[in-house]
């Protein structure tokens, strides 16, 4: 008897401490299951390798999502940026907050099982105080911090299992993306844009920690393309990676976007400044960069390509094309196509108002530029779209089922920068725009004072828009959808997270949260109920936007902070 | 723009790791870094006058000075304009105090009219000395608007009043911004005693 009791305590000390009744016993996740994500789980930043964010599910669908209820929300007690989508493994919910705090929850309960915050130093500046989420790789998951370490912790227990110094803080080197796992990888990328960085995408094992590469984003000597760089401009060049590559398991390619040039002036650095402003193609097994498509060269207006090409195959004009799509922070909706070892233009045309390219090269896509919309060191510019772009980080979404491409824009919006000299100073800021100038950036226009934010839809096959949902102000809201003919965000500031018709584009529901709505949305299943869930919290840029506004306009705007996670379910 | 002076890079804490160039030393240590927990790190960081608080008696001298630091005088701020960025200075040693971006100060002059009862005790010949780490996020206090009076993080806008001891008057900033006392001593301004409270961020529990 007491021999068994020995066993029976050993083996539930061996159990997770604090993993409720009903919660089943964790289950890693695997390659196999990150290339084929289950309908009921949301497994990595946008649901799948190819970056749709899309959910399989439909049992709340455009019949019935007016009957969307809280099923539960839970207050993070953190201000700022709350733009992590929660993530969801079979009833295990993980959500990342400002400060570098991972919170783990009951999904379909809220119940919080553990909460991990990561120790941050205290002279640290943090300038984007916010996180897009953890990687979950077998049974463990990973955290990017502000102060560029990766952590490891066991995703049961949320116990720290390793951490790794990824970059010198001190440098302005910092991390809020989700890493991205495959094939026992952890990868990451650094912030630091405005800070003389030099970027980078880097490669850790799964296991141990340990780097298996590192590429940097701007060529230096002996690298290609460093030609594109004159002196030692690489070495502060920017080139920043702050959102999560996308990756197409059949190639083991991952596909990251790239922030622009450093400092802003581009007559600090005459060249095409590879591989800034551009997507590349990195073999996940050496780091090597097979292949990129720069969206334009030599950049002058803040224009980070970040965001991660989708991976869809489309029909372009009778071809079955193997694409990436991107809609760019310089305004152009761009058609890529990806092979082994290359990535090919196909075609791009602008989906906002955008007076800088003059024609793009039919054959590689090179735009060429308006000089007189040039900014540069002594002369003030005006610009369009401004420097947030036609969209800046908030991610599109695919539905595979309508075939639309959702694109969260900012339209009619222009910028006027003064470019001025500026001298690099280690963990500082590197622009070359005074900060008066940078907060007071936006130029209003008739078209913008009617309205700015949009939620655009294209066909991809045809190249046309389908329909666009405007709003007053700006968006900033991350788009998801689904099998059930919606697309869900919010990014106003008035607090409201919506559903629209996905055919359509036609709200139908709609409901206020605590504070706005940037958090990327993702959508779940629990016991045969579907959930949908998101982060409410407004910060960092688009409160920066909100600044620029107020700076501007008559009236001015209040959204409350404070983060909260909220869990919407069908009434029954 | 701020220009901090050279860093002497005294110690390596546990959070503050190489940079990407130096990964190969950081990885060998990796393992020592893994055990060795926070309180060494912390320890080593107060170690020297370059990284400790500003002391009474310190001088003061613009954060972009290069070669030998000139203490800077009252009459050197002027009113109405961006606050200027200093470090304090240990006159004995001759070291700027410039370890630690904690120890960074911005100056500010103020109208007699537009002062606090309650703030012109820290004021000396009308200048006043603010940390320049806002108490939000650990950004640069580095604006002047000039049409509210206020000091501002360029981050994410908290505005401090410089008249009325570093209030918060709108923004996320949840305190105050320290002061560090001021006196004058033939012009000169020296520092009076230690920040009234601690600079930088206020940990969120």
């Amino acid at each position: 008897m007491q021999t068994r009791l020995k066993a029976l305590c050993a083996s539930l000390a061996a159990l997770p401490l604090l993993a409720s009744a009903a919660l089943p016993a964790y289950s890693p996740v695997t390659d196999a299951r990150l290339t084929k994500p289950e309908a009921a789980n949301w497994l990595m930043y946008r649901g799948n390798y190819e970056g749709w964010g899309y959910s399989p599910l439909k049992q709340i669908n455009s019949q019935n999502v007016g009957k969307l209820v809280p099923a539960w929300s839970y207050a993070t007690g953190m201000t700022e940026g709350h733009q992590a989508p929660p993530m969801v493994n079979n009833g295990y919910m993980y959500v990342t907050t400002p400060n570098n705090q991972v919170i783990a929850l009951e999904a379909s309960t809220g119940k919080e099982l553990w909460r991990y915050k990561k120790t941050i130093p205290d002279e640290l500046m943090q300038l984007h105080p916010t996180n897009r989420g953890v990687a979950l790789y077998g049974d463990k998951l990973y955290l990017a911090t502000t102060d560029a370490f990766l952590v490891a912790l066991d995703a049961a227990t949320g116990k720290e299992l390793w951490k790794v110094a990824v970059a010198d803080w001190k440098k302005g080197y910092y991390m809020t993306l989700a890493p991205l796992a495959a094939r026992g990888k952890i990868m990451v990328g650094s912030s630091g844009g405005e800070l003389g960085i030099r970027g980078f995408v880097a490669a850790f094992d799964a296991q141990t920690g340990k780097e298996a590469w590192r590429t940097y984003t701007i060529a230096g000597p002996g690298e290609a393309g460093a030609e594109t760089w004159p002196g030692e401009t690489y070495k502060t060049g920017g080139g920043s990676v702050w959102i999560t590559g996308t990756y197409d398991s059949e190639t083991s390619l991952a596909f990251w976007g790239v922030g622009n040039a450093g400092p802003w002036m581009p007559d600090t650095r005459p060249g095409d400044n590879l591989y800034a402003n551009s997507t590349i193609a990195l073999d996940v097994d050496t780091g090597k960069i097979k292949g990129h498509h720069q969206y334009h060269w030599n950049d002058a207006w803040d224009w980070d390509e970040v965001s991660a090409p989708l991976l869809i195959d489309v029909e372009h004009k009778g071809k079955k094309v193997k694409s990436l799509v991107h809609a760019g922070r310089n305004g152009y909706l761009w058609l890529l196509e990806r092979t082994r070892d290359k990535v090919n233009y196909v075609d791009a045309w602008p989906y906002v108002t955008q007076n800088v390219f003059t024609s793009l090269d039919p054959k590689t896509g090179r735009p060429t530029y308006d000089p007189k919309r040039v900014p540069g060191t002594g002369k003030t510019t005006n610009f369009c779209p401004s420097l947030w772009g036609g969209k800046d980080w908030p991610p599109e979404a695919y539905n595979p089922g309508t075939g639309l491409l959702y694109i969260p824009a900012n339209n009619n919006l222009c910028s006027e920068l003064t470019g001025e000299p500026v001298k690099y100073n280690a963990g500082n800021l590197f622009i070359g725009v005074s900060l008066d100038n940078i907060l007071t950036n936006v130029r209003m226009t008739e078209k913008s004072r009617k309205h700015i934010g949009e939620v655009q839809a294209w066909d991809l096959k045809t190249g046309k828009k389908v329909w666009t949902h405007t709003y007053p102000e700006m968006n900033w809201g991350p788009l998801m959808t689904t099998a059930g003919n919606l697309v869900f965000g919010g990014g106003t500031n008035d607090r409201m997270f919506r559903a629209l018709d996905a055919k359509s584009g036609k709200v139908l529901w709609e409901t206020p949260t605590p504070s706005g709505v940037t958090g990327v949305p993702s959508s779940f299943e629990v016991n045969g109920e579907q959930y949908v869930a998101v982060q409410s919290g407004w910060g960092v840029d688009a409160q920066r936007m909100q600044g620029a506004f107020d700076a501007v306009l008559e009236h001015k705007t209040v959204v409350p902070q404070g983060g909260t996670i909220h869990v919407f379910k069908l009434q029954k | 723009m701020n220009k901090t002076p050279h860093h002497p890079d005294h110690s390596h804490p546990v959070e503050s790791p190489s940079s990407p160039e130096r990964r190969d030393a950081l990885r060998a240590s990796s393992a020592l870094l893994l055990c060795a927990g926070l309180g060494i790190g912390k320890a080593a960081l107060a170690e020297g006058p370059s990284n400790s608080r500003p002391k009474a008696g310190d001088q003061l001298v613009r954060s972009d000075s290069e070669g030998n630091p000139v203490p800077l005088r009252s009459t050197e701020i002027l009113p109405d304009t961006k606050p200027l960025p200093a470090f304090p200075l240990e006159p004995a040693s001759g070291e700027v105090r410039s370890g630690s971006r904690l120890n960074k100060v911005i100056l500010i002059r103020v109208a007699p009219g537009d002062l606090t009862e309650e703030t012109r005790p820290y004021a000396a010949g009308g200048v006043l000395a603010y940390s320049a780490v806002c108490t939000h996020q650990g950004c640069e206090v580095s604006e002047w608007v000039a049409k509210d009076k206020t000091l501002m993080c360029y981050c994410h806008f908290s505005k401090f009043s410089p008249g009325r001891a570093g209030e918060v008057v709108a923004g996320p900033a949840p305190r105050t911004l320290p002061l560090l006392p001021l006196r004058e001593e033939n012009g000169v301004l020296v520092v009076a005693g230690p920040f009234t409270s601690n600079p930088g961020v206020a940990k969120s529990t």
